[in-house]
């Protein structure tokens, strides 16, 4: 490699993590010295003013706010009237100079379309949006007091926006939290970067964010999240729908459906009451009490049902699937992984390679198909319903509890067939060959690997190692 | 005889130029700075790679040519 490859390639490594470590340090303590790397702004003395505005609106006028730099925060006032505090915060050296830029900074209520719309000319005042040089830096904080049941839509630049105890929550904001709470009907929420917390909301939750972390609670309709980077965290929901990227997933108390589909997360989710469906890769995911079917997939990550009502498809690769206590049928698929299950109530289809397979207190039948794995099979009672295990390279072993009725057809090319089952009534036998009927027969026991041995083990056994 | 097709020049080149328009939107208040660049910089080896895979190509076609 030239020596001109080399310097470019440190420039640009140095440059990146220059960048990474200044996000770092903002996140962490603020701009500071970092200022004029993060922008500069708002920086030096400062002077704030006040000016208060009153609007008498008719009932149910949604109300829609503007900003662009500084907070706003609305929330439930008196009735028939919308009170508007505007703080304006002035960076100038001088106390005069600012009362006076000040005082050009003029509030605007107007009604449109049906609403009644805030916001400022900051338009006029600040011409760096426009490419040219402002005269200073300021800030407009708007504090809204809006009659009881109001509809309110905000629209934020670079300042934290809060929302409380309005009928309906309309929300877009960039550099700043967002924390919308007590809402009557749906809330939508829109933000790019900041971390967004939302909680009572009656209605629907709609919530988009790009990085930052999301925390919703108690929200009584269904929420869909779309966060490409951040950490989700979801409290009393009704249904859940989470499209990410980049960040874990953590759902406590769904009433309802919980739909995740992403990527490099970890997801978890507890006590879902509708069925439970996540697609995830490079973590792992944990389900615990869905009153549904459960249905996973994952990529690099493994996998651990617990206390699941209904059906459960699991899907995963370089990594095991644990399932415990499934009410209904289980297909699970792994590649590269094990599969560790206990107390299957309705059976299961079975597929997986490169690890161990154990099944233990199971009932209804049993399908697995194993490709460099050994299995073992611990029925929970009697055998009643089909066991069948195609394995290569795997070592299969079963218990067979005293009372089964069984036709047992076992082969093992190359390989042995073992047995010592009180009872079995051996009809063939040959090498790596055994046919036999246990009981008097009925149920379809179906054993066969190869390069690695068969092994039947009689009740004593299973009392021995499963006390 | 034509200079051959340099990759990092034009890495640099369209590098100083994103970090440019990037910089002059960030005084212009249209986007926070330090979070586009955080986000787009590995941008910069992508663009690399392509660029020296491209020359590769290039290359090899002029060495067949030449034969």
């Amino acid at each position: 490699m030239k020596g001109a490859k080399i310097g470019l390639l440190l420039v640009i490594l140095a440059f990146g993590s220059t960048v990474e470590t200044a996000w770092r340090i903002r996140n962490r303590f603020g701009p500071g010295a970092w200022g004029w790397f993060t922008s500069g702004h708002f920086q030096g003395p400062s002077f704030t003013f006040e000016a208060q505005q009153k609007e008498v609106v008719a009932a149910s006028v949604p109300v829609e706010v503007e900003n662009a730099f500084g907070a706003v925060n609305v929330s439930a006032g008196a009735p028939g009237e919308v009170h508007i505090t505007l703080r304006k915060v002035v960076y100038l050296g001088a106390q005069e100079k600012a009362r006076a830029f000040a005082d050009r900074i003029q509030l605007q209520a107007v009604r449109e379309g049906g609403a009644l719309r805030i916001r400022t000319n900051r338009a006029d005042l600040d011409q760096r949006l426009t490419g040219g040089d402002s005269e200073a830096d300021f800030q407009t904080h708007l504090d809204v007091l809006v009659p009881p049941g109001t509809a309110v839509k905000v629209q934020n630049e670079h300042g934290a926006v809060a929302v409380t105890d309005v009928a309906g929550a309309d929300v877009s904001a960039s550099f700043e939290t967002v924390r919308v709470e007590r809402v009557a009907g749906p809330a939508s929420i829109e933000a790019r970067h900041g971390d967004v917390h939302a909680s009572g909301i009656k209605g629907d939750l709609k919530l988009t964010n790009r990085h930052g972390d999301v925390t919703i609670e108690d929200v009584e309709g269904k929420a869909t999240l779309d966060v490409q980077h951040g950490e989700v965290s979801a409290t009393r929901v009704g249904g859940l729908v989470v499209n990410g990227a980049h960040g874990d997933v953590t759902a406590d108390a769904v009433h309802g459906d919980l739909d995740v589909h992403t990527q490099h997360g970890a997801v978890r989710g507890l006590d879902v009451t509708g069925r439970a469906s996540v697609e995830t890769s490079f973590q792992g995911v944990t389900l615990e009490k869905v009153g549904g079917d459960a249905k996973v997939h994952t990529e690099h990550g493994d996998v651990s049902l617990t206390d699941v009502t209904g059906a459960v498809d699991a899907q995963a690769s370089f990594d095991d699937v644990s399932l415990t206590r499934v009410a209904g049928p289980v297909t699970v698929a792994v590649r590269h992984g094990a599969v560790r299950a206990r107390g299957l109530e309705k059976g299961a289809r079975v597929k997986g390679s490169g690890d161990e397979i154990v099944l233990e207190d199971f009932r209804g039948p049993i399908d697995v198909e194993a490709e460099r794995a050994t299995v073992r099979l611990v029925p929970a009672g009697t055998i009643a319903a089909a066991v069948r295990v195609s394995a290569t390279n795997g070592a299969i072993e079963l218990d067979v509890p005293a009372g089964s009725r069984i036709d047992v057809q076992a082969s093992a090319a190359p390989g042995e067939v073992t047995t010592d089952v009180p009872g079995l009534n051996v009809t063939q036998t040959g090498a790596g060959r055994l046919t036999a009927t246990l009981g008097g027969g009925g149920t379809a026991v179906v054993l066969s690997t190869s390069h690695a041995d068969v092994r039947l083990r009689g009740a004593a056994a299973v009392a021995q190692k499963t006390p | 005889m034509a200079r051959p097709f340099k990759p990092e020049a034009l890495v640099l080149g369209l590098s100083l130029i994103a970090v440019g328009v990037a910089w002059l939107l960030g005084n212009a208040g249209r986007i926070d700075l330090l979070a586009t660049l955080r986000a787009w910089w590995p941008m910069t080896l992508v663009l690399w790679g392509v660029l020296e895979l491209v020359a590769f190509a290039l290359g090899r076609d002029e060495r067949r040519s030449s034969r």
